[in-house]
């Protein structure tokens, strides 16, 4: 025997901080990456933090404007490239996909600890930017002419971008090899769990967008260095087609977030209510489909941008669409709910969290979808709520939800409860008062990306900022109870929610690789409740 | 005093009040589906909470009435909410007849709007009541984005390109124009006012003789405005100063270039057959790059007048081009 | 399996060395797609500026010399054929045909690129450069320095790839040196020559669309 049964993970083979910086195991490197983006996390919302506050009342707070906008453009960039799109599929991802699917690690292994370190180069030259530098002052959109004429370091950004992309590229690819080729036997298309579904179609969507963002930010660079004029006007160039460029990506990366986030709370809302999921294949197809849909859509980015009437006929109509494999996951989870037995633990306390804010940002995202109202919404406030409802009170709460739900697995140890519980007021609270008082002030007119507002403005900013504290309160719980349940918290069981996924047959936390003996799998995923 | 009102933007155009009767339906039946699906989930968590750890629950897989229905029920509550907006937006954006023509510059960090009379102003606009008024907007510099809150409408302006705004105001007052496309520095300062006039005030103002506050109030901009000469005076001063007779004539005859008589708002055919409408980004594209789409039966001889005229110098010659439609 | 055969070796987490392969096949095919992803956006581009100045783009095409990019053409296409003898060489047990086949393939890929040398260096002489350094004076369409901006970006990235592809053979020709591969174990061959194909099919596309196509 190479290793006696029973050693965990942590415990097996070498030991020190080398053998986790050049691990192999899936993971090791998971916990990296949760490392990595919890950090990544605390960082923007510093930046939030700081934006909310010069935005507390009208008028110079803090911070000058250019100060104030290049404050928001790297809250936006590291939310967005830093935190959430390699959060879940990174942490969650690596962690509990092999898991999932009774295999011993991702089919390359070795492509996995690359793609870990191409994230962190892409973090270090972005950081290199802000520090040695002016730091990027575009917004995280970088629309050209402006990225190329503002003086600010704007390459940096957009380079570090372009390895955090290859990043995602390399484990979309190594998630989609492993699903197809890793899985236990037994394990059917449709017995797989729909996180993995959801981690699968995420997938699909990294290899397929990224590169676009890749060649386009590196065209980007070209303008600002060479001057080969693809986007600058003054050249012959067109400043839209960045903008097509641009959303041809980031209109899937929304969709990267979100993903993975439903694929979580398809998992916590059956564990948590011992029930069998409603409508499994409705959820599964959905995934694929609202991944699918998702490249057709990005031109909804664009409606006041001169772009013709067929197009925004087109795209207003695809969009729209989108709302019904949406409201499906949501009607799908409501109804597992009915009569199950429901345990309101952390995981689900964040997962009706998340009914609740997705809720409300799939319906404002329907608003914004049409045509007519999107004239007046468009870079208003409004979006910006809109897509935080979605980002936020969907991908991170999300996040949140599965940090608890796989907390005993990962480390072996219970969080604590209470402190679970209590973060999960504070944020759920602080979340509402903040975005709902940014739609108000967004209905009326107030724009987007403003250092400065009108008075008429100022109740609901003051507002909007106070609760942004709530929020920081709440992140500020989950990494203390994180952390001090990681070395403190009582032992957990193997299976504490009881869960049938094949993560649970595996030891809390699990050996060094995986199971003692490869699963074999002779039922669907979620058979609570099923007489035999 | 702190205002927190929940709806405290005043509609004062006819797309303004398309808007809020849109946003006020489709905010109350958003409002009844998202309480309906969130309250039976919150009651769902409390009636079957844990009541042992061994609670038998029911397997139901699915259900395929109840799937029908609501993906059913969503789709026709999509559908309506999209023709609905898509009318509205067509009705936005559609030429009508008879509009009032106004051309927009977006620079940073200001709006220069000319008058057909050949008047220029910073960051004011003054408008007659219940016409429709048309913005052709173009930009100096970088992105900028036109937007009048109380008429709910916003289009952004792109450099070397001609946008569109549309709006038919419908209230007399003052109203506020922001710039909602990030623009750098002072993005948040780039701010104007929209007067709204009656229309025998607006008269009175194009012929200089309102008495209102709002005469004090506008500060012609002294860059490049014409010398008190109209759009089309000062477009018909440059048809001369740079030439454009020798190939062009305003007569109907042909020489070198198609002539200037009735080309406006027609459809010309290209070398290589396709036809497309002469309009304002045409004309400009046609000065800018003359080589690029070229009138069948000419051959492409015009130079580039591309970093020889400015904004408002094309939209002077524009003017007079359509002058002689 | 015959106790003859020798030791295969596979990463622990695969069962055997054809499921590591078919993984590894999967794997690649998808890097290919992303390959293609990035072009597509060049030749969106592309096309969109062709359309909007077609003048400009029938005038800078003149100064491509179709002659060169043609004998790169069928240079790429000989790489291609021997690429893929290589891997039928292997298959076979034939180290030493697929070594030949290997460095048949270095060799026209280095022809590919003195060609390319001697274009760019042409091009560089009159001035006719990217974005802010082309010098060149003697065009008449406006904007012209945008065509070529996109003739070096295309040929310039397609380039990059012919020589992390050349890389990438010395690589496992490094290897099969070392006797790595054989008639059951030859994945890294085939996947390489996989990424040859699509950097071969990538410029069948470019070549017309950029020296030919008017």
């Amino acid at each position: 025997m190479g290793h006696a049964a029973n050693i965990n993970f942590y415990e097996a083979g070498n030991k020190g901080i080398m053998s986790w910086l050049i691990t192999l195991d899936h993971k090791r490197i998971g916990l990296m990456y949760f490392i990595t983006t919890m950090m990544s996390l605390c960082i923007g919302g510093i930046f939030a933090l700081l934006v909310r506050l010069e935005l507390m009342f009208p008028g110079q707070q803090f911070f000058d404007p250019n100060t104030y906008n290049r404050l928001f453009t790297l809250h936006g960039a590291v939310m967005v490239f830093w935190f959430i799109i390699p959060a879940i599929p990174g942490a969650l991802g690596n962690f509990f996909l092999p898991l999932m699917i009774g295999a011993k690690d991702v089919a390359f292994p070795r492509l996995n600890l690359l793609s870990y370190y191409l994230l962190l180069l892409g973090m270090a030259i972005n950081l290199y930017g802000i520090l040695h530098g002016p730091g990027a002052d575009t917004g995280w959109t970088f629309y050209t002419p402006y990225s190329i004429k503002t003086g600010a370091a704007v390459v940096s950004m957009v380079v570090g971008v372009f390895f955090m992309g290859f990043a995602s590229i390399l484990t979309g690819l190594n998630f989609i090899v492993t699903v197809h080729t890793l899985r236990c036997p037994g394990l059917t298309w449709f017995r797989l769990p729909l996180f993995v579904w959801a981690i699968y179609s995420t997938s699909i969507l990294q290899v397929l967008a990224t590169p676009v963002i890749g060649i386009t930010l590196i065209l980007l660079t070209l303008e600002r260095t060479l001057g080969i004029g693809f986007f600058d006007p003054k050249l012959g160039g067109d400043p839209v087609l960045f903008q097509h460029f641009f959303w041809f990506y980031s209109h899937p990366a929304v969709y990267i977030m979100i993903l993975p986030a439903m694929g979580i709370i398809s998992e916590v809302i059956p564990t948590m209510s011992q029930k069998t999921i409603f409508g499994y294949r409705a959820i599964a197809y959905s995934s694929l489909g609202l991944g699918l849909v998702s490249f057709l859509v990005w031109g909804h980015h664009m409606f006041t941008s001169g772009q013709s009437e067929l197009a925004n006929f087109v795209f207003s109509l695809l969009t729209m669409a989108t709302a019904v494999p949406s409201a499906i996951k949501m009607f799908n989870w409501v109804a597992t709910m009915y009569k199950g037995s429901i345990s309101l633990a952390t995981p689900m306390l964040y997962a009706i969290g998340f009914l609740f804010t997705f809720g409300i940002g799939g319906i404002t995202g329907i608003m914004l979808g049409v045509l007519s109202a999107d004239m007046h919404f468009h870079d208003t406030y409004f979006v910006v709520a809109h897509f935080h409802y979605v980002m936020m009170g969907g991908a991170a709460i999300a996040l949140f939800s599965g940090i608890f739900y796989w907390f005993p697995k990962m480390l072996g140890r219970m969080y604590n409860e209470f402190l679970g519980k209590l973060s999960f007021w504070f944020f759920i609270v602080g979340f509402n008062v903040t975005f709902l008082a940014q739609f108000v002030a967004g209905l009326n007119g107030m724009p987007r990306r403003y250092h400065d507002y009108d008075s008429v403005y100022a109740g609901w900013n003051l507002i909007s900022t106070v609760g942004s504290w709530g929020i920081a309160l709440g992140i500020l719980m989950i990494i203390i109870n994180v952390v001090y349940s990681s070395f403190k918290g009582p032992k957990a069981p193997a299976n504490p929610w009881k869960g049938k996924t094949l993560e649970w047959a595996a030891e809390s936390p699990p050996v060094l690789e995986n199971f003692e003996k490869t699963p074999t799998v002779t039922s669907g995923p979620y058979d609570y409740g099923l007489k035999a | 005093m702190l205002s927190l009102s929940l709806n405290f933007l005043p509609s004062a155009s006819v797309s303004g009040d398309k808007f809020m009767l849109y946003f006020t339906t489709i905010f109350i039946i958003g409002t009844i589906l998202f309480v309906g699906t969130l309250g039976v989930g919150i009651y769902f968590a409390f009636k079957y909470k844990r009541k042992s750890d061994n609670d038998e629950t029911p397997y139901i897989p699915h259900n395929y009435l109840v799937e029908f229905l609501s993906v059913f029920g969503i789709s026709v509550w999509v559908a309506i909410f999209f023709i609905w907006g898509w009318r509205d937006y067509k009705d936005f954006i559609s030429p009508k007849m008879d509009e009032y023509e106004i051309n927009v510059i977006g620079q940073q960090w200001n709006w220069q709007i000319q008058y057909a009379n050949g008047k220029t102003f910073t960051n004011e606009l003054i408008v007659p009541v219940d016409r429709h008024i048309h913005l052709a907007m173009t930009s100096k510099d970088v992105l900028h984005s036109f937007f009048i809150p109380e008429f709910r409408v916003k289009m952004d302006t792109i450099p070397g390109q001609y946008t569109s705004l549309r709006f038919t105001p419908n209230k007399v007052g003052t109203y506020t124009i922001y710039c909602a496309e990030y623009c750098g520095t002072s993005h948040s300062k780039m701010i104007g006012k929209v007067y709204v006039l009656s229309q025998k005030d607006f008269q009175d103002w194009l012929d200089g003789v309102y008495q209102g506050e709002l005469a004090q109030e506008t500060k012609p901009s002294n860059q490049d405005s014409g010398n008190g000469m109209t759009l089309v005076e000062a477009g018909e001063h440059l048809y001369r100063s740079k030439t454009c007779y020798t190939c062009h004539t305003t007569n109907g005859d042909t020489l070198i270039g198609p002539s200037f008589k009735g080309l406006f708002g027609s459809e010309v055919e290209l070398i290589g057959g396709t036809k497309i409408l002469a309009d304002e980004n045409y004309i400009r594209e046609s000065l800018m790059d003359p080589m690029k789409k070229v009138v069948k039966g000419f051959s492409p001889t015009m130079p580039t007048y591309r970093g020889m005229l400015t904004d408002t110098e094309i939209n002077q010659i524009v003017a007079f081009i359509k002058a002689k439609r | 399996m015959s106790g003859a055969h020798e030791h295969l070796d596979h990463a622990h987490h695969f069962e055997s060395v054809e499921h590591e392969f078919e993984a590894g096949k999967l794997g690649m095919w998808l890097f290919l797609v992303t390959e293609v992803m990035l072009f597509g956006v060049f030749f969106a581009g592309y096309g969109l500026f062709h359309y909007l100045y077609p003048e400009m783009f029938k005038e800078a095409h003149h100064h491509l010399d179709k002659r060169m990019g043609a004998l790169n053409t069928v240079v790429l296409l000989i790489s291609s054929l021997t690429m893929a003898l290589s891997i039928a060489y292997i298959q076979r047990d034939n180290v030493k045909r697929a070594k030949q086949m290997l460095l048949l393939t270095l060799l026209c890929a280095a022809i590919f690129m003195v060609v390319k040398y001697f274009e760019y260096s042409h091009k560089i002489h009159l001035g006719i450069l990217p974005g802010d350094l082309f010098k060149a004076a003697d065009f008449q369409a406006p904007n012209i320095a945008l065509f070529f901006s996109f003739y070096f970006v295309m040929t310039g990235t397609h380039g990059l790839h012919v020589l992390i592809g050349m890389a990438a053979i010395l690589w496992i020709y490094w290897r099969m040196g070392r006797g790595d591969f054989n008639s059951r174990k030859f994945g890294a061959v085939e996947f390489v020559g996989l990424y040859w194909h699509i950097v071969d099919l990538i410029w069948i596309f470019l070549f017309p669309l950029v020296y030919l196509v008017v």
